[in-house]
């Protein structure tokens, strides 16, 4: 075979060698360039499989390109992989993640935000920049979901156990903004709710269910959704759940919107090599959903869920 | 004895019943409280069809009407029904029959508590002052007004009751209370609900004393004990286990035959109640029932020498199977299926030609409601019925339209067929007075074929319905015709000598137009209003004619008044005649109630004052062989009630 008097095999092997060099290079500073995210997932099951996922896909959008690796609580270590944003998913990832000596910035998902501020309090007091995309919605936006679905709608009841998740007053300012009032009873054990409901009955249009490990906890689900069906009481739910046990309606995220959403905020709040921890919030998404059976057994004329957030989107509730 | 321990549905409850584990502190809520899988509470058998959709006329009495009323007898809350007559025969055995046509043993409704029927298949009534349920237990008694059989079985004919006990986790906690009043009335009330790791449950116990019409032979004692428990062996199924005891006696019969002063009747009453539901998804479920009741009566019947002693004695038990299936899982059609097995037997030694009867009874019954566009429904349903003692089937379906044209307005109109069991104290009866075995006269027998009793029914109904008014108003105009009625005939002996039969014979029609109001006119005002017009004609027997009341009417109306509950109940019938009775009954009876509410750190306080019969009197006149005229006169209790958590 005949070779070409300009070629030497050593310089080839040269320019093989830079563009390899090269490659590699233009490798790393990419992968140093993306962002390191290690999602935690409290354990390893569809709930949080199906963040995780919604969450990946819209980091895959992104051609700035990320760095996402998921570990259930049990398998992260902090000291062992470099990261620059943690997402705890759920309560006892978050629990894991702050009980590291580790100052890598976290941002929880799918915790409440009662527990999200009970639990940073300590880790941002030792300078750990802790955030969180609450799992709850905001209670403006239910007030506009009972006043969209229930225009006559004028009191509202709230039962609060010992601990529960919101304070009297935010629920006040909150009712306020959609010309709602709070009208709240107290109940410290689970015998309390029959009473504290049917002394609530005349005084209220509708039960506001908050998250409260007491009053929606599974011991008084019975007797609570059992009694405000029989004092034809509509209620209001913060989850799917509750809402196919037996609430009228219910305001809440998927887990696939919770994901998505966590998702686009980690795109925007990207900053050039690093990532800007976002600040606390409650989510945007949202879905709210009616359940028909004991809407109509209760007589209650509520347009469908769709028809429901678009009125409350646009601020036309009857 | 370990074994039988371990063997033994005592060693279930007692788990079950194990209190359940309190934390001294509450965790952080996590996202379990909002994903993890939920029980299914209001399932789709929980959810009643509303009233501008239903395929018949229901009168719904809640728990806060109940309370109002200050009555202390289930019973008597059935006077606010409309069309509805309730009286007491000898102060101890009540009577509830709807458009009247009844002697003191009305039998052509089916009476439920809890899913379980309490329709005694003996004499085919209910022995209402026996049923062990405290009316504190109550939470709603709905009467279906009209034909039921399609839904309920051939003891619907006239309609049905059911009455819902509370749910064992809205009566936590101990309860006490005390009651007494004039004309020797006491009532002592217990109760005491737990919690467990899995549900809830609730023992409760009675013991009352008292004299309904004020006469010597009037008084009776009651005894009461149930439990009820509400258990969640997953998400998806709840079991409800029930049982209670009631011991009584009373003075007078139990039997409708008072043959001296001293006459008195120790009845016993006894069930065990059980129902698994297993929700599937979409609104599907099934469920399985399956109960036994139990109830003696003994009351001795010395007759004037050479004469034998009758015995009023009699037992009577019902074991029921049932299985259901209901599909919700379409906004257009709904279904629902039912079959049951029952095996009712009876021992009527003095009054039946066998020391026991058996009755068993096979049902298959079905429903279809159907919502071909937002405005209308149509409902089908139909039972068909088979009973052993007289080899009867019966079909008895029901047809019904409802047009909704607006939100506030709907029409229902619906035509039903029902049939009634003859009970089989009807179908065996066997009455005869012996000297020495030795029969020297024969009162009764039963030597006539007995078909069921019929009714065919033709109703046009309106519910208008209007929340920002707190306004709901049920209407209806119907038409009843009942034939092959039961009626008493005598017969002649090859001797000459006379005897009774039950035959089927007269035919009897009923008109009637009623409704009932209920207008919340304040946060804690509300008033509830029924009237029924009737009028009744049988070219058989003016007695039918006279059995029905021309007009009955309720009020009840509750109002805060200066820190109190305040109520006022007023009940009026025109007269009307029970079968065989000699005199016109009616009532025109006005009833008040206040109440006071307090809270204390310990628990909650109600102290009561009722006074009742406050205008005048209600006469109540059953049959000449009991007392010829009764009079509940005016009289009043207080109470005192206190609930603790």
């Amino acid at each position: 075979m005949a070779i070409p008097p300009s070629y030497s095999p050593r310089r080839g092997g040269l320019f093989a060698a830079w563009i390899a060099a090269c490659l590699l290079l233009a490798w790393m500073t990419g992968a140093l360039a993306a962002p390191a995210v290690t999602l935690v997932l409290s354990e390893d099951a569809p709930l949080y499989a199906a963040v995780a996922r919604a969450l990946r896909a819209e980091l895959e959008a992104d051609r700035r390109g990320w760095q996402l690796r998921v570990r259930t609580w049990r398998e992260y270590r902090s000291a062992e992989e470099h990261a620059d944003l943690v997402v705890p998913v759920g309560l006892r990832a978050l629990q894991s993640v702050l009980a590291e000596r580790d100052n890598t910035p976290v941002w929880a998902l799918l915790v409440p935000r009662a527990s999200f501020e009970q639990l940073a309090g300590k880790a941002s007091a030792r300078g750990r920049p802790v955030s969180a995309l609450y799992l709850d919605q905001p209670l403006s936006r239910h007030m506009r979901m009972l006043k969209a679905a229930l225009p006559r709608a004028r009191q509202v009841g709230v039962l609060l156990g010992p601990e529960s998740s919101v304070r009297p007053e935010a629920l006040r300012a909150a009712a306020e903004s959609s010309q709602l009032k709070i009208v709240s009873a107290r109940v410290d054990a689970i015998e309390d709710l029959v009473p504290a409901l049917t002394s609530l009955r005349n005084e209220i249009d509708a039960l506001l269910l908050v998250p409260d490990p007491l009053v929606v906890g599974r011991g008084g689900l019975h007797a609570l959704l059992l009694h405000t069906y029989q004092l034809t009481l509509p209620v209001a739910a913060y989850s799917a759940q509750l809402l196919e046990a037996g609430a009228t309606l219910a305001l809440f995220a998927t887990p696939e919107q919770i994901g998505a959403e966590a998702g686009a905020r980690l795109r925007e709040a990207r900053g050039g090599n690093g990532v800007v921890v976002p600040a606390p919030e409650h989510p945007q998404s949202y879905q709210v959903a009616v359940n028909r059976n004991v809407a109509v057994s209760l007589e209650l004329r509520i347009p469908a869920g769709e028809t429901l957030r678009l009125r409350m989107e646009r601020g036309t509730e009857p | 004895m370990k074994g039988w321990l371990r063997s033994s549905p005592i060693w279930l409850l007692a788990v079950l019943l194990l209190p359940a584990g309190r934390a001294d502190t509450l965790d952080p809520l996590s996202e379990a409280e909002f994903f993890a899988d939920q029980p299914l509470v209001l399932s789709a058998s929980r959810l009643a069809t509303p009233a501008n959709r239903a395929p018949a006329a229901v009168s719904v009495i809640t728990r806060e009407m109940i309370e109002a009323t200050g009555f202390r007898h289930l019973v008597d809350v059935l006077r606010l029904v409309p069309g509805f007559i309730v009286g007491w025969s000898g102060g101890n055995t009540a009577a509830a029959t709807y458009l009247g046509l009844s002697e003191q043993f009305p039998h052509r409704m089916q009476i439920m508590v809890d899913g379980r029927s309490v329709y005694d298949p003996s004499f085919g009534h209910t022995v209402w002052r026996g049923i062990p349920v405290a009316l504190d237990e109550v939470e709603r008694i709905e009467v279906v007004r009209g034909p039921n059989a399609a839904h309920d079985g051939l003891n619907a004919m006239m309609g049905t009751i059911h009455v819902y006990t509370r749910h064992s986790s809205a009566t936590l906690g101990g309860m006490g209370e005390v009651a007494i009043g004039n004309r020797d009335y006491r009532e002592t009330n217990l109760r005491y609900g737990g919690m467990t790791d899995n549900g809830s449950w609730r023992l409760g116990f009675l013991a009352r004393e008292d004299e309904i019409h004020g006469v010597d032979q009037d008084r009776a004692n009651d005894v009461q004990v149930n439990f009820r428990g509400d258990f969640s062996a997953s998400p998806w199924d709840d079991v409800m286990l029930e049982f209670g005891l009631s011991r009584g006696r009373w003075q007078g019969t139990n039997i409708g035959n008072l043959f001296y002063d001293d006459q008195h009747a120790q009845y016993v009453n006894g069930y065990a109640n059980l129902l698994w539901k297993h929700v599937l998804p979409e609104g599907r479920e099934w469920a399985l029932q399956f109960n036994h009741t139990y109830s003696q009566n003994q009351e001795a019947i010395p007759l004037p020498a050479p004469i034998d002693p009758l015995s009023g004695d009699y037992r009577t038990s019902g074991t029921a199977l049932e299985l259901s299936y209901l599909d919700r899982s379409s906004a257009e059609l709904k279904k629902s299926l039912s079959g049951e097995f029952r095996l009712n037997r009876v021992r009527l030694p003095m009054q039946l030609d066998n020391d026991y009867d058996s009755d068993y009874v096979f049902s298959l019954s079905g429903a279809l409601e159907w919502n071909p566009a937002a405005e209308w429904v149509v409902h089908l349903g139909t039972m068909l019925e088979r009973h052993s003692d007289n080899g009867d089937t019966s079909l008895s379906p029901r047809f019904v339209v409802n047009w909704l044209p607006s939100d506030a307005h709907a029409f229902r109109l619906g035509i039903a067929h029902g049939e009634t069991a003859t009970s089989i104290y009807v179908n065996n009866v066997d009455i005869r007075l012996s000297v020495g075995g030795v029969t020297v006269d024969q009162i009764f027998a039963s030597t006539e074929d007995l078909e069921p009793e019929k009714i065919n029914t033709v109703e046009l109904g309106y519910h208008f319905s209007k929340p920002e008014w707190g306004l709901n108003l049920d209407t209806r105009i119907f038409h009843n015709r009942l034939y092959d009625v039961v009626d008493v005939d005598s017969r002649r002996l090859p001797n000459n000598d006379r005897y009774n039969v039950y035959f089927n014979h007269p035919t009897i029609e009923v008109w009637g137009l009623e409704y009932q109001l209920k207008w919340r006119f304040a946060r804690k005002g509300w008033l509830w209003l029924s009237q029924a017009w009737l009028s009744s004609h049988s070219s058989d027997d003016i007695m039918y004619e006279r059995s029905v009341p021309g007009y009955t009417l309720s009020l009840l109306a509750s109002h805060p008044l200066g820190g109190l509950d305040a109520s006022v109940g007023y009940y009026y019938t025109e007269p009307m005649r029970w079968y065989a009775g000699k005199y016109d009954s009616k009532y025109n009876r006005l009833d008040a109630r206040l109440a006071k509410n307090w809270k204390t750190a310990s628990g909650k306080w109600q102290a009561a004052l009722v006074l009742q019969s406050l205008n005048g009197v209600e006469d109540e006149s059953f049959s000449e062989y009991l007392y010829k005229h009764q009079k509940y006169q005016r009289r009043g209790y207080v109470s005192l009630k206190y609930e603790f958590y």
